[in-house]
């Protein structure tokens, strides 16, 4: 079987396409002349995004003492950079709302990947990284190259998951096998064919390798908010048990053990509001 | 007597001493068993933490059939991980006690 990741992702049919409303985002916040006005009118362009951005910038995850109730306030209190991530995550959520649910429910595939994305945004703010929205976004898409797979390759797909079932293998190593590469090599294929970041391309692409990233650390971020996400047993993408840790990932993040249970707590703590927030709109 | 910040303050919780305004003057006196009013009124006057009494960061101990039940369920989620590592140690015991308080709870209710 002779099946490379770009092909799955550019051929046509059933892929979908980011929206023309995130390009133009894009293109007025990369505008140096752009003004926070100027952003917000692009943005209230899409109403349906508007009302999700709000919904973000009134969350517990940004803890405001007043109400956000313009999309160019939230810009203020959101940042920027932050608000095109966040766009990105709850559009692109909303893309894949109602693909078939053979092998997998998509509810459960969406918790399990906005707790991976909580996961890496408080690994990242525990490091002081600077945006951290957009290890929430990276955390959030982590794991889309399997709903391609499930998608394009059904069949296989689907065999994958019998197998890592039958023998207790992961997920991720039986896709090597299966298909050649794994369902990190998919995602980050999709996303470098959406023309997004290289950097968020990176993170999703090793998520499960992270020395092989160019940048390891944000990949390291992913990679170890994927595996605390699983331990906690928040939602599947398919994968059924805990991966280890990657040699040197852990050690990489230089935070200590004993922040652990904090961060256990944290994610438990935003999580409920969060999934309120970004699967409000989809159908559950 | 402990002091506690505002937004985890509970109903039920009793006030350890006075609670005065930045004036001085008195809003609500000790003693006071407080209710959801209470709380409301609080946080509307501006109060950031007040002082109660007995000790919330000490949770009530946890039936050991709860953490036996949990490290059960726990066991076939982390069968593939390498437990000599320190970091998936401290993991898996976070999660086996986050489960078992949920179970505990989940039981009590």
């Amino acid at each position: 079987m002779n099946l490379d990741p770009e092909q799955l992702v550019s051929e046509s049919g059933r892929i979908p396409s980011l929206p023309h409303v995130y390009h133009e985002i894009a293109t007025a916040i990369d505008d140096p002349g752009s003004s926070t006005s100027k952003i917000g009118e692009v943005i209230s362009k899409d109403s349906g995004l508007s009302v999700r951005l709000l919904r973000i910038a009134n969350s517990s995850l940004y803890n405001f003492p007043s109400t956000v109730d313009t999309i160019s306030q939230a810009i203020i209190v959101i940042g920027i950079q932050q608000i095109r991530d966040l766009a990105l995550g709850t559009m692109v959520i909303e893309m894949f709302d109602g693909i078939p649910e053979d092998l997998v429910d998509m509810d459960s595939f969406w918790r399990h990947s906005l707790a991976c994305g909580i996961a890496a945004r408080m690994l990242a703010s525990n490091r002081r990284e600077s945006n951290v929205e957009r290890f929430l976004v990276a955390g959030l898409l982590h794991d889309l190259g399997r709903l391609i797979l499930y998608m394009k390759v059904p069949e296989l797909a689907g065999e994958a998951l019998e197998r890592s079932r039958n023998e207790k293998r992961l997920l991720y190593l039986v896709e090597r096998e299966v298909f050649g590469f794994d369902h990190g090599e998919v995602g980050g294929a999709l996303l470098k064919y959406w023309k997004l970041p290289e950097s968020l391309e990176m993170a999703v692409r090793h998520h499960h390798q992270p020395t092989k990233a160019k940048r390891p650390d944000d990949a390291s971020i992913v990679h170890v908010a994927d595996i605390i996400t699983n331990a906690m047993r928040i939602g599947s993408s398919g994968e059924q048990f805990v991966p280890p840790f990657a040699p040197t990932t852990w050690e990489r993040l230089k935070l200590p053990e004993d922040r652990i249970h904090l961060m256990v707590d944290d994610v438990d703590r935003s999580y409920q509001n969060t999934v309120d927030v970004f699967l409000q709109h989809v159908k559950r | 007597m402990q002091t506690v910040s505002i937004e985890t303050l509970k109903e039920g919780a009793t006030l350890a001493s006075d609670v005065r305004d930045s004036t001085g003057q008195l809003l609500m006196p000790l003693g006071v068993v407080l209710t959801e009013k209470h709380l409301e009124m609080l946080q509307a006057r501006g109060v950031l933490e007040v002082c109660i009494e007995g000790d919330l960061t000490q949770e009530p101990p946890l039936d050991p059939k709860w953490i036996e039940r949990a490290q059960k369920e726990l066991k076939e989620s982390f069968a593939l991980v390498d437990m000599d590592k320190t970091v998936m140690k401290v993991l898996h015991e976070v999660c086996v006690m986050r489960r078992a308080k949920k179970l505990a709870k989940e039981r009590s209710v």
